[in-house]
C-alpha cells in the first residue's frame, strides 16, 4: 500500500521463522522485498522455535528369501562384464530432512514413515539412521 | 444402483471395466478418485494401469489416497470391491488383502493369455464357476509375482480365501505354467470376509465376444 518502485524505503512483507544450523544461535528470516529485489537480512532476536535439523536415512531392502529378480538380472550383468562376485543385493535408500526436537523424534518419525508408505512389510526389512543436518 | 470404477492418474482400464459390465446388464460409471465415491455403489472397481506411474512400488500411492478409506469403509458395510492388476496390487498395498504383488520373476513386462483354476467357486466372486474349473483370461504386468509369508499363505488355504491359481490347460498347478513366480501360483485372493477379491488377470479383457475368450464374465457377474 502506497509503496512504488523508486520509494525510499522496503517494505516489510513476510517473516519466516526458518531454523538454519548454520551457527549454534537460531537464526531467523526477514525476507524483505524492494519492488522485485529481495533481500534477506539475518537477525539473531528470535529464537522462537528450538528444534534441530536432521537427516533420517531409510534403508529398505527384500527380506531374506525374498526373490529379487533386477538384482539377479544386474549380478549377470557385471558377470557379462568379467566381474567375480557371489551375490548381489539391492535395496532402495531414502534420505528424509526433518526437523525435530531430538533424535529420538526423528528417528520415531522416520520409522512411522517406513512403516506407513517406505516399506511393504510383507516383503521389505528396514533400518533408520540419523543424523543431524 | 451402479457400480464405481475408480479412475487415478494412470488408470487405463478404467474404460474397459464399465465397458465389459455394462455387456453384461450392469450399470457402471468412472468415478474421479478425487470426487469420492458417490454415495451408496452396488459395487467397486478398482481397474488396471500404472496409477501414479507405479512410483515407489505398483499400487503404492494409490493406496494411500483418501478414497481408499472409503473403500475400506464401503467393504466392511458389504459393498463388493474387485481389485484388477493395479487395482490388485492397490488392494494389497491398501491392506484390503493379504500379501504384495511384486517384480516379475522373469524382471519383464509379460502380457499373454494365462489359464486360471477355480480354487473355491463359493464366493459371489466365482459362483459362475464350479471348484477345478479353467479359465482363459490375460495378463499383462511386470509386477505381478504374488508375495506372502509361508504362515500367512497356509491361513489363506485353510480359510479357502485362494480364488484363482495359474496352471495349464488341462487345469494342473505347474511350474511351468507360473507366468511370474507367483507364490503357489496364486493369482487372485480374497479378503477375510468376501467382500474384497483381486487378480491379477484381467477378467474385463475377456467379456466381449467380438474380441475372443468370454471367461472373464463370471468374475464380474458378482456385480449383478
Amino acid at each position: 500500500m502506497g509503496t512504488h518502485p523508486g520509494d525510499s524505503h522496503d517494505r516489510l512483507i513476510t517473516l519466516l521463522r526458518v531454523p538454519l544450523s548454520l551457527t549454534d544461535s537460531r537464526v531467523d528470516i526477514h525476507e524483505r522485498v524492494h519492488w522485485g529485489k529481495p533481500t534477506i537480512v539475518f537477525t539473531h532476536e528470535h529464537a522462537l522455535i528450538d528444534m534441530t535439523a536432521y537427516t533420517a536415512t531409510v534403508t529398505v531392502r527384500l527380506k531374506r528369501g525374498v526373490l529379487d529378480p533386477e538384482a539377479e538380472t544386474t549380478q549377470q550383468a557385471l558377470e557379462r562384464l568379467g566381474f567375480e562376485l557371489e551375490d548381489l543385493r539391492s535395496a532402495d535408500r531414502f534420505e528424509v530432512d526433518l526437523e525435530a526436537d531430538d533424535s529420538e523424534a526423528a528417528e520415531s518419525r522416520a520409522t512411522e514413515m517406513a512403516d506407513r508408505l517406505l516399506a511393504n512389510p510383507t516383503i521389505h526389512d528396514y533400518d533408520v539412521e540419523v543424523t543431524e543436518a | 444402483m451402479t457400480v464405481a470404477v475408480i479412475r487415478f492418474g494412470g488408470s487405463n482400464c478404467d474404460r474397459d471395466a464399465v465397458r465389459a459390465l455394462e455387456h453384461l446388464g450392469i450399470d457402471a460409471e468412472i468415478v474421479w478418485h478425487k470426487d469420492g465415491l458417490p454415495e451408496d455403489p452396488s459395487g467397486i472397481v478398482i481397474p488396471g494401469g500404472f496409477s501414479y506411474g507405479d512410483y515407489l512400488r505398483a499400487g503404492a500411492m494409490a493406496a494411500r489416497t483418501p478414497i481408499l478409506d472409503e473403500v475400506r469403509d464401503a467393504a466392511a458395510d458389504g459393498t463388493p470391491v474387485l481389485g484388477v492388476c493395479n487395482g490388485a496390487q492397490i488392494g494389497s498395498e491398501g491392506g484390503l488383502t493379504p500379501g504384495a504383488f511384486t517384480t516379475n520373476e522373469s524382471a519383464r513386462f509379460q502380457c499373454e493369455p494365462v489359464h486360471l483354476r477355480i480354487e473355491n467357486a463359493e464366493t459371489p466372486w466365482t459362483a459362475a464357476f464350479e471348484k477345478g474349473d479353467v479359465i482363459e483370461v490375460p495378463i499383462a504386468h511386470g509386477e505381478g509375482r504374488f508375495e506372502i509369508a509361508d504362515g500367512t499363505l497356509a491361513e489363506l488355504r485353510a480359510d479357502d480365501r485362494i480364488l484363482f491359481r495359474y496352471c495349464d490347460a488341462e487345469g494342473n498347478v505347474t511350474e511351468a505354467a507360473n507366468p511370474n513366480g507367483s507364490k503357489d501360483n496364486v493369482a487372485g485372493v480374497l479378503s477375510e470376509d468376501d467382500h474384497v477379491a483381486v487378480l491379477m488377470p484381467h477378467p474385463e479383457r475377456a467379456s466381449l465376444p467380438d474380441i475372443g475368450p468370454t471367461d472373464g464374465q463370471g468374475v464380474l457377474r458378482a456385480f449383478e
